[in-house]
């Protein structure tokens, strides 16, 4: 059991809270964060509502304690990273056995937030081009928080986080570090948004995933991190990361296979590795963006998976936060953690009517007390990238 | 267990795809270095061809020749590297978006931004449903993707993984980036190295991958890791991008009996610009003879056993090092 991999430290931001104990209240209390555009530079302003972090970039910048004469050395995307991976690694001092800490971040369009505003702009101002690789969020985060024993980032769109995850592991099984931050960042973009909206698969209301009426998913900003360490190194440990797996569906660039055969062979294979049986689950985090293809491929393998009518407690937490791309695994994988400790099921908000032919209700409730030892979360991404963690009590 | 390169190969400004090192090297034209473009149709269809940005075309073309060679239809982990990934799509994207004011610019760039196109590609292509990544850490983007590879294959997750790092340099990134204070001597390029790793023999060992964040390298402590010392190296593959380039005089020093080979004044620099140097070095043991055009200093001894990768692009420095068989 010494090889065993537990989590030592959490740390998140995204549009319900600032850090764990804000979003864990917002959870409890069904409050989403998906309301209309206050910071995001846009013409459609008025037409969508976004899961954007509660803070302007200075706000961000002196809850770092970093003088706002900084501004200009981070984009937004290194603020929200640095934010929930300081809070992260705060709570895994307390476990110190470790020394190397190395950090394993992940981002889909990195500094574009800054990159936007200067790119085509007549004033040749191209300080954007150091803030815009995915890296630079993870070295400013890597610095920050003084984790440079090794830093990497993983862009496979929005199922980064867990990879994130499944790379760090591996670093310490084989003794690269001792300890490793994971996890995934993305801030708001126009770029995204108007890729998203060119996609046809925004709701320009709440989303409503899992929904028979769901229209598409509210596009988000965030972070969320993991500190992982072997057992034999930690003092205390949060929870077990018990089994993982990546798949890819090999269907279609953008869209999810009809028989949902990546999600279904990366849950699969995360549960083998686990050792666990599929009706060990008591919660499945599920990706559910709310997009009519996304939730209708996954419902069908977590069919598959765990047999019609057997599919156990799920909830979408994007009915909260919105889609927050490369930081939705990191930050599901939070709240995935927040379940086992807190021993609670979330619901999926704006529920109504499940989707004909699936017949799959998700929870719609909070519930207390049922006993929550082994979570599942799914995160999937364009590349037919699906992606599966399991964490255990 | 030890870890081989089972196959190669490399796209880049000099005539490196499908073929061995080049003898002869072309001199780069209007300050930068542009990739020699592959017969793509060999590997891709018109129809596909036609959507495809030159990353995408290049990191294709490159994994399916490397794979062909290992004679792999479907490898069991597909791991890509690129430190700036699809940036024509991104600029397209970008461009359309902020002169048209966000009215509705086309899906389809938007689609082919994300870094992991390439790979994704890959796993559509040969109906891949294997594990399949896209690490972008700068100028270790290759290097982070290569020991991934590595772990996976010692944890025998895996027999065979295809492991290549890739980046392009379209018009408007070279115009961007040519006058940025860190690539003041260097010449602009792009291109990729493309590799199956794999348990299985060939003539080239893998010994390993090291990533050291730091401004010093203590050498002798690295080739520790690989149970190696400083005269088993029989050359070494430097990443200068001019004659006296301070971030690798220390370390050339170090080896100075020894053929040191340099390749970004003839392919130029890009953030994956190693992965190609890790194609130079397997070609060095494979054939056993370095042409003297790709050496900066000494001659080739047509003897070398174990050859050294070495990168240093602002501190963020890398060590790789492969054997003969």
């Amino acid at each position: 059991m010494d090889e065993s991999i537990v989590v030592t430290g959490i740390g998140v931001v995204c549009s319900i809270g600032a850090n764990v104990p804000e979003c864990f209240n917002s959870l409890k209390d069904e409050r989403a964060g998906i309301e209309a555009v206050q910071y995001l530079k846009t013409v459609h302003k008025e037409r969508f509502k976004l899961g954007e972090v509660k803070r302007s970039n200075e706000e961000l910048l002196q809850m770092l304690s970093l003088p706002a004469t900084s501004a200009d050395k981070y984009s937004r995307t290194a603020l929200l990273a640095m934010l929930a991976g300081q809070e992260a690694m705060q709570m895994a001092e307390a476990s110190n056995g470790a020394k190397r800490t190395g950090v394993v971040s992940s981002t889909t369009v990195g500094g574009m937030d800054v990159t936007e505003h200067k790119y085509l702009k007549d004033n040749p101002d191209n300080s954007y081009l150091q803030t815009h690789p995915c890296g630079d969020s993870t070295r400013q985060l890597a610095n920050f928080i003084g984790a440079t024993a090794y830093y990497t980032t993983l862009n496979t769109a929005c199922s980064s986080g867990t990879n994130a995850l499944i790379h760090g592991a591996r670093l310490l099984r084989h003794g690269i570090v001792d300890r490793v931050v994971v996890g995934g960042v993305d801030a708001l973009t126009m770029f995204t948004l108007n890729g998203f909206n060119s996609l046809m698969i925004l709701d320009t209301e709440h989303c409503k995933p899992f929904d028979k009426n769901r229209k598409g998913l509210n596009l988000a900003e965030g972070a969320g991190y993991l500190v992982l360490e072997k057992m034999k190194d930690a003092k205390e440990y949060l929870c077990k990361v018990r089994g993982f797996a990546n798949a890819n569906d090999a269907y279609h660039q953008t869209a999810s296979s009809p028989e949902g055969n990546g999600a279904y062979s990366s849950m699969l294979q995360a549960l083998e590795m686990s050792g666990l049986s599929a009706n060990d689950i008591d919660y499945v985090n599920v990706h559910g963006t709310g997009t009519n293809n996304n939730d209708l491929s996954e419902g069908v393998a977590l069919n598959r998976l765990f047999g019609e009518g057997k599919v156990p407690h799920f909830s979408s937490t994007k009915s909260y936060t919105g889609h927050t791309l490369a930081a939705a695994a990191g930050i599901e994988a939070v709240f995935s953690v927040l379940a086992i400790q807190n021993d609670i099921v979330y619901p999926n908000l704006n529920f109504k009517e499940a989707i004909e032919d699936l017949d799959l209700v998700p929870n719609t409730k909070v519930i207390e007390g049922l006993g929550v030892n082994h979570v599942m979360s799914n995160s999937f991404g364009f590349g037919g990238n699906n992606s599966t963690v399991i964490f255990s009590k | 267990m030890k870890l081989y390169i089972k196959s190669s190969d490399c796209i880049s400004a000099q005539a490196t795809f499908e073929s061995g090192l080049p003898a002869e090297l072309s001199p780069a034209e209007n300050g930068r270095l542009s990739c020699l473009k592959p017969e793509y149709k060999k590997y891709i269809s018109p129809k596909l061809l036609r959507r495809m940005s030159p990353i995408i075309r290049n990191g294709v073309s490159g994994s399916l020749s490397a794979l062909g060679k290992a004679k792999i239809d479907v490898p069991d982990a597909i791991i890509i590297g690129t430190a700036l990934g699809c940036l024509k799509d991104t600029a397209s994207f970008l461009t359309q978006l902020i002169e048209e004011n966000e009215e509705l610019p086309n899906p389809t760039h938007f689609i082919q931004s994300t870094h992991n196109t390439i790979a994704g590609q890959l796993a559509l292509l040969l109906k891949c449903t294997n594990y399949n990544f896209t690490f972008s850490q700068m100028h270790n983007s290759f290097e982070c993707a290569l020991l991934d590879a590595q772990l996976m294959l010692l944890d025998k997750q895996a027999n065979n993984v295809l492991v290549g790092g890739v980046d392009e340099l379209p018009d408007v990134s070279y115009e961007l980036t040519k006058d940025l204070e860190c690539y003041k001597n260097a010449t602009l390029g792009e291109g990729g190295g493309f590799f199956v790793l794999s348990p299985e023999e060939s003539k080239v060992e893998f010994k390993g991958v090291r990533i050291i964040n730091a401004d010093t390298c203590n050498i002798i402590d690295e080739l520790k890791h690989f149970n190696l010392r400083i005269e088993d190296i029989d050359a070494v593959i430097g990443g200068d991008v001019e004659e006296n380039d301070r971030a690798y005089s220390a370390f050339q020093q170090a080896f100075n009996d020894k053929p040191y080979a340099w390749y970004k004044p003839f392919i130029g620099e890009f953030g994956t610009a190693s992965s190609v140097a890790l194609w130079i070095a397997a070609k060095a043991i494979e054939e056993q003879s370095i042409p003297q055009c790709w050496l900066k200093h000494g001659k080739d001894t047509n003897r070398y056993n174990n050859v050294l990768v070495y990168s240093n692009v602002g501190g963020e420095q890398s060590i790789m090092v492969l054997s003969k068989n």
